[in-house]
């Protein structure tokens, strides 16, 4: 059951009305029992993954509050659900690798390669229920007693596809909430699914029909659209990932509950280091209190510091997905952050000496530019096949100019018109502007809903019209999933 | 407060669910074809005792004018360019609901959507679509999409399926090439009448641009006992329709209006020929009974011109009058 469909719709509204009807202390059944089903829609075998994931954490978190080998026992259950991730996720990957090393690609192998069942969403709830294991070992929260509430919080159904990764503190307590229906936050929950819709269906999937021709047909073309290609996919990963949490956290504040906001204008950033304070919160906060702190973080000396930044984001790129390419853009931003750390006080240096003043618009103007580029940059290895076509994407982008495509009409045979692009344009401009206007979201959605209900309604049937009339669904096109269910 | 934001619950799915439709209505290319004429004819909804399926063959071989003149029975015909068997039951199954006749009349053209002169992807694809995609949702809709792959979503919700035509700046409409009639400027009467604006435009010659001398030679004769299956998506639909006239006590007629039909073509008749005698009903091939003029009596190679549907209409009232006064017993 895809978040975009009639089906998934339905399917929220008989689960809410379901929710306020029964009585206060049954709801988090309730949820337990929509989650499973919607869960088990998908297929129905993934059940069995999310149940083992469940059980062996609970019974680990357990033993790890009453047992003395506290350490033995997180080391054993984390083991465990890391194997299954590795088994279900990279084995495959690993045996073709290991096949082509020593085969050098040719038809003999020696070792099986097989396919395996990949369980949408089980990299979100394995490190939801690792993150869970370590709170419980430190002492942070006691582990749950029952097996269904903590089913229910690895399995809450808007978030099991693609996070946000919640935590156990901020999480339980909401799902078992007793809140009486509150229409407001019914119709807050509306505004930022069509939020969410808008970004997903009229920018991402739109700006995907070109993204999708350039990385597959990199050899192609040249610079111009290559770095086009580059930036519009940075542009559809942001639209698509932060569509689909508004849409997550738009139902989920339907049934009263609050889901963590996972992005806070990423591309506003002026550093690498901001930008990840501002990307994938739920996920980068994950890594740095459950893998970079752990492993000393900034605590013992400044080589230790460089060496937890590379290790914490090469397990970044590898939970991302199998392949080379995703462990080099981890490694990529590891090396981004450890200069751009160790070059502080020579480019403070090197300002002072072209005469950019700190603090000013032009110094955040270059910062932002930078920033924005190297992100950029970085997303190509992120969105290509291998590595090798990563290289060779950026290669062609640096060794083939053709201004002339800006013009000559040829960018608009990828399959998106030039009003296409239009619409893209402008939907990027509005959302810019929002973002500079509110610093929150909540703020974007406060000023929508504080208006006198004449433009409130105008704007609510304009956001509906907007996907209805603009978004890629229908004759001729299929509704992509969701890029980041995909990891 | 609590009433206020229940009427509004209710006033703002309904503002959409009704913007949808204007929406849906503007999106939606306008044809001069058939099927669009058809639902915009005052005379659609009325109740007809004589009703007239299929193709294009079926308007261009039966004169419902002609049949009122001899008989004093208003008759109307249903049939669309390109329509099959499935999309004819989906109709038959519409009509019926609302004015069940007391005969039906079925052109045959439409068994055969893979072995005709229009290429089959034409056929399934833009006929079948332009066909069914204005015809209101129902279970009998559904089945037939389910069955030939259309996306239900879009067939029962024009918004999706014509979008992209705000965007491509494509609005205009559709002027599909209706050979017979120049109809859209037509306020009303334009189905019923549409032989005589036939007999305006063309007289009773065929179209004097086309010369079709050659017709007997085009035409693919067999032999009488050559027998080809009908695919089974198109039989299901033939059991469909006959089990809805018995159904609703409707008296069925299948025809054949003569076209250039390959012998594939005509080898399946044979097997609806089979069909129609397993289950006792009647079956006519006109072109076996009727002395077509070939010079005069077709438009061009597919089509009778008005001299041959007023010939066709002629045997057809016979077989239908026999029909009506089997259902009045």
């Amino acid at each position: 059951m895809s978040y975009i469909s009639l089906t998934f719709a339905a399917f929220v509204l008989v689960l809410l009305l379901v929710y306020y009807l029964v009585p206060k202390k049954a709801r988090g059944l309730i949820l337990l029992a929509g989650s499973l089903v919607f869960y088990a829609c998908f297929d129905l075998r993934y059940l069995v993954f999310l149940l083992f994931v469940a059980a062996s954490t609970y019974l680990g978190a357990r033993l790890i509050a009453e047992s003395k080998h506290k350490k033995t026992i997180l080391g054993i259950t984390v083991g465990a659900n890391a194997l299954l991730w590795f088994v279900v996720k990279e084995l495959p990957w690993t045996m073709t690798l290991i096949n082509d090393i020593f085969t050098g690609k040719g038809t003999e192998t020696i070792v099986p390669e097989f396919t395996l069942l990949v369980p949408v969403g089980i990299s979100y709830y394995i490190i939801q229920a690792i993150g869970y294991l370590a709170d419980t070992y430190k002492g942070k929260i006691s582990p749950d007693k029952s097996f269904w509430k903590y089913l229910l919080f690895l399995s809450y159904f808007p978030a099991i596809v693609q996070g946000p990764i919640s935590r156990y503190d901020k999480l339980m307590p909401q799902l078992l909430n007793e809140e009486k229906f509150s229409f407001d936050k019914f119709r807050n929950g509306f505004v930022l699914v069509l939020f969410g819709l808008v970004k997903k269906m009229v920018i991402a999937d739109r700006l995907g029909i070109f993204v999708n021709a350039v990385f597959g047909n990199y050899s192609d073309y040249g610079a111009t659209l290559l770095y086009l290609g580059a930036v519009g996919y940075a542009l559809q990963l942001f639209m698509d990932f932060s569509g689909c949490v508004d849409l997550c956290r738009g139902v989920s504040t339907m049934f009263s509950i609050e889901l963590v906001n996972n992005f806070n204008r990423p591309y506003h950033a002026l550093s690498i280091k901001e930008f990840w304070g501002k990307w994938h919160i739920s996920f980068s906060s994950w890594l740095k209190d459950y893998i970079y702190i752990p492993l000393g973080g900034n605590r013992k000396g400044t080589l230790r510091k460089y060496l937890n930044i590379l290790i914490t984001f090469m397990v970044s790129g590898i939970w991302h997905g199998a392949g080379f390419q995703f462990l080099f853009w981890g490694a990529l931003h590891a090396v981004y952050q450890i200069v751009g750390q160790a070059t502080l006080s020579l480019r403070s240096k090197f300002k002072k000496l072209i005469g950019v003043k700190e603090g000013s618009f032009s110094e955040k103007f270059y910062q932002w530019l930078i920033t924005f580029n190297l992100v950029t940059f970085a997303w190509i290895f992120f969105r290509s096949s291998t590595l090798s076509d990563a290289f060779g994407y950026i290669f062609n982008m640096l060794s083939r100019p053709d201004f002339w495509v800006l013009f000559d009409g040829s960018m608009f045979e990828l399959g998106v018109s030039k009003n296409a692009f239009i619409v893209i344009l402008l939907h990027v401009i509005a959302l810019v502007i929002l973002e500079f206007l509110s610093k929150k979201q909540e703020d974007v959605i406060g000023m929508v809903t504080r208006q006198h209900i004449i433009l409130r309604w105008a704007i609510y049937i304009a956001l509906v019209f907007d996907v209805l009339l603009l978004g890629v669904y229908g004759s001729g096109y299929d509704v992509s999933s969701f890029m980041y269910g995909g990891f | 407060m609590k009433i206020k934001r229940t009427i509004s619950c209710i006033i703002f799915p309904l503002i959409i669910i009704l913007l949808i439709g204007v929406f849906g209505e503007f999106l939606t290319p306008k044809s001069t074809n058939r099927y669009y004429i058809l639902e915009n004819d005052p005379h659609y909804s009325e109740d007809y005792d004589v009703q007239i399926y299929g193709s294009c063959h079926s308007y261009t071989s039966f004169n419902p004018v002609k049949f009122y003149e001899n008989t004093g029975i208003r008759s109307y015909v249903y049939g669309n360019p390109g329509e099959i068997i499935p999309t004819t039951y989906v109709r038959m199954a519409e009509k019926f609901k609302e004015n069940p006749p007391k005969v039906a009349l079925v052109e045959t053209w439409g068994i055969n959507p893979y072995e005709t002169y229009d290429a089959t992807e034409k056929i399934l694809g833009d006929y079948l679509t332009s066909n069914i995609e204005r015809l209101p949702y129902s279970k009998e809709k559904n089945e037939v999409l389910r069955d030939f792959e259309l996306d239900v979503f879009q067939m029962n919700f024009p918004l999706a399926r014509y979008k992209d035509r705000l965007l491509d700046e494509s609005l205009t409409d559709v002027d599909m090439y209706y050979e017979f009639e120049n109809t859209k400027n037509y306020n009303s009467d334009y189905v019923f009448n549409e032989m005589t604006s036939r007999l305006k435009y063309y007289g009773y010659k065929s179209n004097p641009s086309r010369d079709i001398s050659d017709y007997p030679q085009r035409q693919n004769y067999i032999e009488e006992d050559e027998y080809r299956k009908i695919e089974d998506n198109i039989t299901k639909y033939i059991y469909k329709i006959i089990d809805l006239c018995e159904k609703y006590d409707v008296e069925l007629i299948f025809y054949r209006s003569p076209y250039t039909s390959t012998k594939n073509e005509l080898r399946k008749l044979n097997h609806l020929r089979e069909i129609c005698n397993e289950r006792g009903i009647t079956f006519i091939d006109l072109e076996e009974v009727i002395d077509y003029d070939y010079t005069a009596d077709f438009y061009d190679y597919q089509h009778l011109s008005l001299k041959g549907a007023n010939k066709s209409t002629e045997l057809l009232e016979l077989l239908i009058m026999n029909a009506l006064e089997k259902n009045s017993k």
